[in-house]
């Protein structure tokens, strides 16, 4: 980067942050805002919040970069600015998950069986919590814990994994169907997928943020050798590991599904898969 | 939202903004200063690096060290980053003027190494010669042993007074407290075999101004052999055998740094110091290659206790509440 110093970082962490919200996020919303109403056959509750949302989303989020960079070697105002930024995304993640909310208030029974709205909503409500937590982690008082521990990283596999790619799994099992012209295989499958994918990923949230805060918390009491912090982390992460498994499992599951329906072996059906017993005269009218 | 140009025009005037207020105005404030000098341009601070350890630090980045070990000072009244020993002041944007890439570092699973060269021992021949502090083992029922140089277990009530007294991060086991520490950390290689249970790390204090161990001539060996702290015999047994000098060190041993040779001839004057577990059959001889000289190299340029003017020392005055915060 052809600037001196520490202004590297700063454009480093502005176009690393552009990216987690503005690409990432943005792509997540749309595909939520998308997939949602079209699964449960019904508007988004109201396009005036979503507007208002996508801009003050635009607005607040592009200036959050340096929330990363709390108590370093930069002008203190650079980092005021990107907190307060970051304490004004609650305006867009509020106006976007209530619009999400109303929309599906009433149809929350189908995430019985539909496994596009099981996926997306699991993303949509990651994302309110992703949002809350980077508003807590930034915040000077507590980033002084959080700083240079693994909740930061959990943060951003908040954002990455939980939110985003749930989203883009949801979309896929979504959108497959319609280009292969065949149905998912195995709902059993699916339900694997999903569960292993959530157990694994509320893990690893878990263990980091929660072994962050630990191993920030040690790292700060001068009164423990340093080594005491890279101790307290230690178990925290080896749970991380298992669910590193767990997500795993998820993978290959399915990228196994997924080769099924490339390769055509997927049912021949009218109706899509579910994931539970369906009754049909309470679905067929909405999916 | 009536067409496809104030949406676009709407989106790129955000990232406009923020560009502008992120990017453009930090630079004109930061972006541009100059090493400081003192009033008649001497001086000058910070300066750029030897050609060695600018490739150290293309070693240093290549490895992935920036994974877990940052390069920054927090202030003394967010942080306990200034009590670790980390470094006397915060970190500032002038010290990292020359830093291309800069590696300020996300994660401590390791120490913090902003000042890490700052803590090597001073390689002048009038400077008090460091002093080796054996004091004896945390295990009970260990013997002491004993060390060679006059140096005598007097020492370590001295140790913590400079800024180069031995970290805790390093040397302490879990549970030695940092007010404890001088006191227990041990010479690792001061016994013959020492078991790597019992001896956590050499941690003498360097350039402390008490004891006269003037039989040591070799500023960077402790009179009973085992490498000084934070000097470069120090970093690469410590680079090529972490567990060696730090019982709980989770860091990586970086072994392919290091070539494995047999004597010829004389033992090479750089030949590592190991002992213990590591230590080789006779006639054998681990040596640095031209990598590992230059992160060392690098590793001990990394110094900024260089008094700033924009960053005021808070850390003397202890009840003091005038943090600072600010940074320009």
């Amino acid at each position: 980067v052809p600037v001196q110093g520490v202004m590297q970082e700063a454009v480093t962490w502005w176009f690393a942050n552009n990216l987690l919200f503005l690409w990432f996020g943005a792509i997540g919303l749309g595909t939520a805002y998308y997939m949602i109403p079209k699964v449960i056959g019904r508007p988004v509750y109201s396009y005036h919040l979503a507007a208002i949302g996508f801009w003050t989303y635009a607005l607040f989020a592009s200036w959050t970069g340096m929330q990363r960079l709390v108590d370093g070697p930069f002008p203190a105002w650079m980092i005021t600015a990107s907190i307060a930024a970051t304490i004004l995304t609650i305006i867009p993640v509020a106006t976007v998950g209530l619009n999400h909310h109303m929309t599906m208030r009433g149809y929350f029974g189908l995430l019985r069986y539909s496994p596009t709205l099981r996926f997306t909503v699991f993303g949509a409500i990651s994302y309110t919590v992703f949002s809350l937590v980077g508003v807590l982690i930034s915040l000077r008082s507590v980033a002084r814990y959080t700083q240079f521990t693994e909740a930061s990283i959990a943060y951003s596999h908040m954002g990455l994994y939980a939110f985003f790619t749930m989203v883009m799994f949801g979309s896929m099992y979504y959108i497959v169907p319609r280009l292969v012209g065949r149905e998912w295989r195995y709902a059993s499958l699916i339900k694997l997928h999903f569960w292993s994918s959530t157990y694994g990923v509320g893990l690893m949230v878990l263990m980091l943020l929660v072994g962050g805060f630990a191993q920030g918390s040690s790292m700060n009491d001068p009164s423990l050798a340093f080594s005491e912090s890279t101790q307290t982390i230690l178990p925290y992460l080896r749970g991380r590991s298992v669910s590193g498994l767990l997500l795993t499992v998820a993978h290959f599951v399915f990228a196994f599904h997924f080769g099924l329906m490339l390769f055509g072996l997927g049912r021949t059906a009218s109706v899509p898969t579910f994931l539970n017993p369906k009754e049909e005269e309470a679905l067929e009218a909405r999916l | 939202m009536k067409g496809i140009l104030p949406l676009f025009l709407g989106i790129f005037g955000t990232f406009a903004f923020s560009w502008a207020g992120l990017i453009l105005i930090p630079n004109y404030q930061i972006g541009h200063l100059d090493p400081q000098t003192d009033e008649d341009g001497n001086d000058a601070y910070p300066a750029p690096k030897s050609g060695m350890a600018e490739r150290g630090r293309r070693i240093y980045a290549a490895n992935g060290c920036v994974y877990c070990h940052s390069q920054q000072v927090r202030a003394d009244d967010v942080a306990s980053d200034i009590d670790r020993k980390w470094g006397e002041r915060r970190s500032a944007p002038r010290d990292y003027l020359f830093e291309r890439p800069v590696l300020l570092g996300k994660m401590r699973m390791g120490p913090d190494l902003a000042n890490i060269g700052k803590r090597a021992p001073v390689e002048d021949q009038n400077a008090p010669p460091p002093s080796s502090t054996t004091a004896a083992s945390p295990a009970p029922g260990t013997s002491p042993s004993t060390s060679p140089g006059p140096a005598a277990s007097t020492s370590p009530a001295a140790s913590p007074t400079a800024s180069a007294a031995p970290s805790p991060a390093v040397a302490a086991a879990p549970s030695v407290s940092p007010a404890a520490s001088p006191t227990k950390a041990v010479a690792a290689a001061s016994s013959p075999s020492p078991a790597p249970a019992t001896s956590p790390a050499a941690a003498p204090s360097p350039a402390s101004p008490v004891t006269n161990a003037a039989s040591s001539a070799d500023t960077t060996v402790a009179a009973n052999g085992a490498p000084i702290l934070y000097s470069a015999p120090w970093h690469h047994r410590h680079l090529y055998s972490p567990r060696s000098v730090s019982n709980d060190s989770n860091m990586p041993a970086f072994r392919f740094l290091y070539e494995k040779r047999r004597v010829s001839g004389e033992r090479a004057a750089d030949a590592l110091i190991l002992s213990g577990p590591d230590a080789l059959p006779e006639g054998w001889e681990i040596v640095p290659t031209y990598d590992a000289k230059c992160l060392v190299a690098y590793l001990m340029s990394l110094d900024q206790s260089h008094a700033l003017k924009e960053v005021k020392v808070t850390a003397v005055p202890p009840s003091s509440s005038a943090p600072a915060k600010e940074v320009k």
